[in-house]
């Protein structure tokens, strides 16, 4: 005996024709003795009826006689010009990525930022910061050619040490 | 005697217009109710099943002969209506409402009828209404699954076919469409 909520489900199986021939006979029977389940096929019936005769409405008024001119007309249609043809691929474009783009064009911004992040070798500044950092707060200056005055001044507090090159319009920390 | 669909595309892939044409003939009302559901215009129902079948021809040699034609031809009926929707749909405003929703034949407009009741008229004016709200309120997938098979009668494996998605989907998809249509006609059922 089949229960009725789990008939709920099958019901628009059954009314679809898409069950096999056992359990169709036995949700048959279910339906003729179930007044819940008569009402849902009812309901399936009636809802199917309404959507066919507001179309049928629609479709008993065309006008068919020039159809198959209509289609003639065309496939006697030259193909499109180039331009054209770019201009139905541009619209069909516009159209499918019409909601989908500001969200493709983050995923792309992320993606091309990730790239350059990762991708990209590390700038020459950003070497001498890595070596100045990993090598246990030792630094070497290779060189370093100025005629300003430069000052050296040790911070043991913060494990710092700050070099001064003196300009005229600015000082510039390294 | 009727020839086959079959025999039809035969003759068609040989460049055969008559042939062609009978297939036409055959499916018109079908492929233009399908585009019908799909954009609510008549016009544009028409215009996009003209292009279906001139599609179908120009494209008949790919058609392989596993799927039957009307499923192929559903299938593209479908693809272009698509189209034509969301084409519709990026018009501003201003430009739909100019399009034929009156007399072109939006759902709304039911026929006219000397003979009809007057309040029977407006009933169905209303329901054609709610109708179309019902649809409207659908993605065009789903309207594509109702269509095909409460309007068409096709199997659950032919509207997969049809739309090239699963079994599953197509029965996911009819379940929601047949909610929203309940939901909507609930006064009328």
């Amino acid at each position: 005996m089949i229960a009725c909520a789990h008939a709920q489900r099958l019901l628009p199986l059954l009314y679809d024709g898409e069950l096999e021939s056992p359990l169709r006979r036995e949700l048959s029977r279910h339906v003729t003795d179930c007044s819940v389940c008569t009402r849902t096929v009812a309901l399936l019936n009636r809802s199917q009826e309404l959507l066919c005769q507001t179309i049928d409405d629609h479709i008993d008024d065309v006008d068919f006689s020039g159809f198959w001119q209509g289609v003639e007309a065309k496939l006697s249609q030259p193909p499109p010009f180039w331009r054209t043809r770019v201009s139905g691929w541009r619209e069909s474009w516009l159209a499918f990525w019409s909601w989908r783009t500001p969200v493709w064009a983050t995923a792309m911004a992320v993606i091309v930022l990730a790239a350059v992040q990762f991708l990209l070798p590390p700038s020459p500044q950003e070497q001498v910061t890595k070596s100045l950092v990993s090598e246990n707060n030792q630094a070497q200056i290779e060189s370093l050619s100025t005629s300003n005055p430069v000052l050296v001044w040790n911070e043991p507090t913060h494990h710092a040490t700050v070099i001064w090159v003196g300009d005229e319009s600015m000082e510039e920390q390294r | 005697m009727e020839q086959s669909d079959w025999e039809l595309v035969r003759q068609c892939k040989s460049g055969d217009r008559q042939a062609f044409r009978e297939l036409v003939e055959r499916y018109q009302r079908k492929t233009v109710a399908i585009a019908f559901g799909i954009v609510h215009d008549r016009e544009d129902a028409l215009e996009v099943a003209q292009e279906a079948f001139a599609k179908a021809f120009t494209s008949i040699q790919k058609f392989k002969e596993e799927a039957s034609f009307y499923t192929w031809l559903y299938r593209i009926t479908v693809n272009l209506a698509i189209d034509r929707q969301r084409q519709k749909n990026r018009q501003p405003l201003l430009d739909r409402d100019d399009q034929g929703e009156g007399e072109g034949g939006g759902i709304e407009a039911m026929p006219d009828s000397a003979d009809t009741d007057p309040f029977e008229k407006v009933k169905d004016k209303e329901l054609g209404e709610r109708i179309r709200e019902a649809l409207d309120e659908l993605t065009p997938a789903h309207k594509a699954v109702i269509l095909l098979r409460e309007v068409e009668g096709l199997s659950y494996e032919e509207i997969s076919d049809v739309l090239q998605c699963s079994r599953g989907t197509v029965m996911s998809r009819l379940h929601y469409a047949r909610k929203k249509l309940q939901s909507r006609l609930r006064d009328d059922l």
